[in-house]
């Protein structure tokens, strides 16, 4: 995967635009109990941390699944759920370290980040700009550069503690 | 709900109440008219507490999870509506219901935990006393939940204090008019929401683009950033520029230096810890804030908003932010509207200046100008109604009322509430708007900030109504009846449909134009802008009509004495106050415009079934009151 | 006496006429008169000709059913200059007089060009095999094609387009937005979507206000593009411009004979107001049984049924034709449109729609005074022809396709 979803929890405002635009595209519906990416809440503290899909090398929800429904398209990478071969063992919700493999309200059957095919909805709607899609290591020195310039700037970095 | 007898129920929204009154508190206002009697105790079990999320919550329409509680108000004995935004409206509308209906008294606390269809009733002796973060605590705890929405009471909403609030998601608050306290009084301590459901919408793909036009329209608003940046606080160093930042008890519209007290200095002296959102909110103009060092070290909490720093900043001639920070942070907590409980310490203050509170009455609170720590030891003490503070509990119309003398003078009140911190000497149409609305002088009915003309769009917009550029003035008393009307109808139609004013009155990116595309795609129902305001219209003419059962008339139009009888410092020797007969030319112009007859205020007859309410005529027929 | 019927125009109407007429009185003469020099063909068929998907063969229409039967002339190249009702003929360009005992005129309806365009030799309507023919030569020789007009005809000569490998198409459209009066805005919204991912260049509330050109190449001598100068400030370069603006009507023939209108007006067994005269097909004015009012219904089945209505009345077996109800069938690049009745309705108490839209599916049915009035099918179009007999009959079926509740999402709108 040359680009994926990177978060970025300090900028996150917790609006939810997120969970209802993955929804949206992929159920044609708002809603949020069926977006594959979902917002981490800690209502006393006004924080919000999302979490979807890191697209894992030997990725453990593929590992786990009995039957293979669980898998990737082989010529675009992205994650794909092949209901038809989902016996809802739930294996894949328990492996998944992140907490990222749900269960549809309704079907039942695994859901999980797809990238929207490249196109990713969630990305276009965070104005907050807590959620890009980009190669991996720019989002590591974007918060590199962040923390130097503003720790010079200011007393205290004003972002991301107790978040 | 029934709280006494422990039942609940479904029943469905007429669907031709979403034409006619939309949602939210359009619809709200129509249940509380069916069902709420005239004379009832606002503390009562008779009063009906109605919550109702607007009719497009829960969709990606930008900034559209408001939610309105609405009952008859503890403070005023009028109609009260008050919203809040927070996430939990949102989470009830995924439970599958626009609406919560709570009737009668609990026998004992109880909170109510509705998870999609499964509705219980719960124990809530042992929360009873807890502030407002212990209780969402509790509760999530209670529920082995953390994925869970509460709206809950502090203890001031259980001590029934007058200007108790509901809150929302832990910091936001349907702060207004005592809700929390009707609901204290029903012995209910929260209501917790779970909803695992959905909203669709009729006409998806057209109603993606038209809310993608309304993103980019309330982007390209020129006060878009600022708000978004440094909050509703952003604005207060205009303002005071304006001479209109209330300060000192509304003695003052400008003072030395309120830098402390703006949102850009929340920022740059590293208070703000992030920027907050209300759900589907696009502008997150909510804070999270803190103090780490100092006497106030510890504090952390939401907010404070424009109107908190005014009310328990400069109002209270108190300028230090961490104090401030700590004060906000326990109204917050113990459920308190920051506005009131600022404008009953700031009437104390004033009171104890003239000598009319003496020390002894003081319990060792040093209720000067600018102390900080009084005014945060106050909080506390009104929320548990010790000493003073159950004086002052009572709102300051009855705590002048209590205390007697020339104090009413400084009581900044009308019918009941505490004036919002606009001081209307200087700012006209806001100074009609605060007198006709239905819940006292506030501005969350009809937020015609448009007449100070801060921005491009708002002085097109003051251009429209107003018909002449030269109108643009807010000490411009003419045309004021068109320009209030329009905000009002504009205001519930933000309201039915779930949108935060900021985004339709502050910001005009949402104009009644995309309201009614958006209405149009949600339902499948063709409808234009005129059509929605038209709706809106008959919201407001019927929630005047719910304070005519109960007695209004215009003499209770009013401003508070202040505001009628002394002129606005910093004006040099012009006489800027909003005077009778000021007054009464607005009023007049007003209920002309309205088709409410000018001696009574009430809406004539015409005017009712105009707006196909000839029912409501009917009713207060009976009671004499339709003018023909 | 061997009856005589002249019928002018030999397209849906006219066909279904000649067919009708030489059964049902198989000793009369039947001269069918078209000015087309080639033999009769499908019309609705031209999109997939331009598309490449059929041949010119595959156009025509079996004589052996139609002008091929016996008592059938067909007359080629014979156009039609005026009609003599007193004397009972009409008068062909050559000067030759035809003597009719009953006459259909079936003239159909000429292409509606915009006046800032008509004439210019850049400028094509779609109507004829000719017209197809050239869209199709300059698509094969990668010239740049803009349409004219979003409306059925448009987006189907469009949608042709990109199946025969144009690329780069601009569809101008002088209203808000695509297929008025086909889809409501939900279906406009889903169909622009589908035009943007499929690359057509679409746009709405533009319409061409001049022409500029041919230029001259002095290179090759050749011919260059065009530019046309669009009413939103902007410019446009073309090789052909293709025009499905609509169509007028073809009343040259009855004006001063009989009634017309907007169309010729006949009454429910298709004559006209001159005696013997009946008219058929896209020139006529019929009711539209939903809305009530006369409307021209520009459809070939349509005009195939108001043809055999009138072969029948003229030759003396009563028939009635009662009135249309719009319908029309649209691939949008793919994304299939069936659309009959009203699908948009005018603000109004007698009007509710009940909506259900689900992933890949748009469905919209409307309701007058309780009644089908129509219906709209964006996407999953399976159910149109149960829908349409049902409209047609008066009503939906409370357990077929028009009752689907199954879906995710259903909106009723009620009559408020």
């Amino acid at each position: 995967m040359d680009r994926v979803l990177t978060f970025e929890p300090s900028l996150c405002t917790g609006c939810r635009q997120c969970e209802m635009a993955c929804s949206f595209a992929h159920e044609g519906v708002y809603w949020p109990a069926a977006s594959r990416l979902r917002l981490v809440r800690f209502e006393e503290l006004c924080a919000s941390y999302p979490v979807a899909c890191a697209y894992c090398d030997d990725a453990p929800c593929e590992e786990v699944c009995p039957t293979g429904a669980m898998g990737r398209d082989p010529s675009t990478g992205y994650a794909r759920v092949l209901e038809s071969r989902c016996i809802r063992c739930r294996e894949c919700v328990a492996a998944c370290p992140l907490g990222a493999v749900d269960l549809h309200p309704k079907t039942g059957h695994p859901t999980r980040c797809d990238l929207c095919g490249g196109d990713p909805a969630c990305v276009k709607v965070c104005l907050a700009g807590a959620i890009r899609y980009e190669p991996g290591p720019r989002a590591a020195a974007r918060k590199r550069r962040a923390r130097v310039s503003v720790r010079s700037a200011l007393e205290g970095v004003p972002d991301a503690e107790g978040a | 709900m029934d709280l006494e007898r422990q039942v609940s129920w479904t029943e469905s929204v007429p669907p031709e109440l979403v034409a006619t009154h939309i949602g939210g508190r359009g619809v709200n206002a129509a249940l509380l008219w069916k069902l709420l009697k005239r004379g009832t105790d606002p503390l009562g079990p008779d009063n009906p507490l109605i919550f109702g999320t607007g009719l497009l919550s829960g969709t990606a329409a930008p900034s559209s999870g408001r939610t309105t509680v609405t009952c008859l108000s503890p403070a005023t004995g009028w109609y009260l509506k008050t919203s809040g935004g927070g996430h939990w409206g949102v989470e009830l509308k995924y439970a599958g219901y626009g609406h919560l209906v709570v009737h009668g008294r609990s026998p004992h606390p109880v909170y109510l935990w509705i998870e999609d269809d499964r509705v219980e009733f719960r124990p809530a002796q042992d929360l009873w006393g807890l502030d407002v973060r212990a209780t969402d605590r509790a509760v999530k705890d209670d529920l082995g939940d953390e994925d869970i929405q509460v709206a809950c009471i502090g203890p001031a909403g259980e001590n029934l204090v007058k200007f108790a609030a509901v809150m929302f998601s832990v910091y936001n608050a349907a702060g207004r008019g005592g809700a929390g306290a009707v609901m204290g009084a029903k012995r209910l301590k929260a209501v917790a929401v779970k909803g695992g459901g959905f909203v669709g919408v009729a006409q998806p793909a057209r109603f993606a683009e038209v809310i993608d036009r309304c993103r980019e329209s309330l982007r390209r608003d020129t006060g878009f950033d600022g708000l978004s940046r440094y909050g509703t606080s952003g604005s207060l160093a205009v303002v005071n520029e304006l001479r209109a930042l209330a300060s000192y008890n509304f003695r003052r519209g400008h003072v030395e230096d309120v830098s402390n007290l703006t949102g850009q200095h929340l920022s740059a002296a590293g208070y703000l810890r992030r920027r907050v959102a209300c759900a589907s909110c696009i502008i997150g103009c909510h804070r999270y804030a803190g103090v780490r060092s100092g006497p106030f070290a510890g504090t952390e909490s939401g907010g404070p908003e424009y109107e908190s720093f005014v009310a328990l900043g400069s109002g209270c001639g108190l300028f230090d932010t961490e104090a401030i920070l700590k004060a906000n942070e326990l109204c917050n907590i113990y459920g308190l509207d920051t506005i009131s409980c600022g404008g009953v310490i700031q009437w104390a203050m004033e009171c104890v200046e003239r000598g009319v509170l003496r020390p002894g009455d003081l319990d060792g609170v040093d209720l000067t100008w600018g102390n900080g720590t009084a005014v945060v030891e106050m909080v506390g003490r009104i929320a548990r109604r010790e000493g003073l503070g159950d004086i002052l509990a009572e709102g300051v119309r009855r705590a002048a009322e209590r205390v007697g003398g020339d104090s009413y003078k400084w009581a900044v009140q009308a019918k009941g509430l505490e004036q919002s911190r606009v001081d209307t000497r200087s700012a006209k149409a806001y100074a009609l708007a605060f007198a006709v609305n239905p819940r006292g002088p506030d501005h969350l009915m009809t937020e015609t900030f448009a007449e100070f003309g801060a921005s491009p769009e708002a002085r097109a917009l003051m251009t429209r109504l107003t018909g002449d550029e030269a109108k643009i003035d807010p000490l411009c008393p003419e045309r004021r009846g068109a320009v209030v009307r329009w905000h009002e109808d504009c205001y519930a139609v933000t309201d039915g449909l779930g949108f935060c004013a900021f985004t339709t009155t502050a910001l005009y990116g949402i104009t009644p134009e995309l309201m009614a595309e958006a209405y149009s795609a949600a339902t499948g129902r063709e409808t234009t802008a005129e059509e929605l305001l038209r709706a809106g219209r008959r919201v407001v003419t019927l929630e005047k009509c719910i304070n005519v059962r109960e007695g209004a008339t215009r003499a209770d139009d009013v401003l508070p004495y202040r505001m009628m009888n002394e002129p606005l410092a910093d004006w040099g020797t012009a006489d800027v106050r909003n005077s009778q007969a000021e007054l009464d030319a607005m009023l007049d112009e007003y209920y002309d415009l309205h088709g409410w007859d000018r001696e009574t205020s009430w809406p004539r007859r015409g005017t009712l079934e105009a707006l196909g309410l000839s029912d409501v005529a009917s009713e207060l027929a009976a009671l004499g009151r339709v003018p023909g | 006496m061997r009856r005589r019927y002249v019928i002018v125009g030999a397209g849906a109407a006219g066909l279904a006429a000649a067919e009708r007429l030489a059964r049902l009185d198989p000793g009369s003469s039947v001269i069918l008169l078209t000015q087309e020099t080639v033999a009769p063909y499908s019309r609705p068929l031209l999109t997939d000709y331009l598309a490449g998907v059929a041949t010119t063969g595959d156009l025509a229409l079996p004589p052996d059913r139609t002008w091929g039967l016996p008592g059938v002339t067909l007359r080629r190249g014979a156009r039609v200059e005026a009609v003599e009702p007193a004397q009972g003929r009409v008068v062909l360009a050559s000067g030759e007089r035809v003597d009719y005992d009953a006459l259909l005129v079936a003239t159909g309806a000429d292409p509606a060009v915009p006046p800032a365009l008509t004439g210019h030799p850049r400028v094509t309507p779609f109507r004829s095999l000719a017209d197809a023919r050239r869209v199709r030569r300059a698509t094969a020789s990668g010239r740049r094609v803009v349409v004219l007009g979003a409306g059925v005809l448009g987006i189907k000569v469009t949608t042709a387009l990109v199946k025969a490998g144009a690329r780069g198409i601009v569809l101008l459209e002088a209203r808000a937005r695509p297929l008025v009066g086909v889809v409501d805005a939900e279906g406009a919204v889903l169909a622009a979507r589908r035009l943007a991912q499929g690359g057509v260049d679409l746009r709405c509330g533009v319409t061409v206000v001049a022409v500029e050109g041919p230029k001259r190449q002095k290179s090759t001598g050749g011919c260059g593009e065009i530019s046309l100068l669009l009413s939103d400030g902007g410019k446009l370069a073309a090789d052909l411009v293709v025009a499905c603006t609509g169509v007028a009507p073809a009343v040259r023939l009855l004006a001063g004979v009989a009634a017309t209108r907007r169309g010729v007006t006949v009454d429910e067994t298709m004559r006209t107001t001159a005696a013997g005269i009946f008219a058929a097909g896209d020139l006529v004015e019929t009711l539209d049984l939903v809305t009530g009012e006369w409307t021209v219904a520009a459809t070939w089945t349509h005009a195939r049924v108001q043809g055999r209505v009138a072969a029948s009345n003229m030759a003396g077996r009563p028939a009635t034709f009662a009135g249309v109800i719009r319908r029309n069938v649209v691939d949008v690049l793919g994304l299939g449109v069936a659309s009959m009745g009203v699908v948009d309705p005018p603000p109004g108490r007698e009007w509710s729609s009940v909506i259900t839209s689900r992933r890949g599916g748009y469905r919209k049915l409307v309701f007058r005074n309780g009644l089908p009035a129509g219906a709209l099918l964006v996407g999953e179009t399976d159910a149109a022809g149960l829908l349409l007999a049902g409209l047609m009959k008066g009503k939906w079926e409370s357990d077929g396709p028009g009752a689907d509740l199954r879906a995710e999402s259903v909106h009723r709108v009620p009559a408020v």
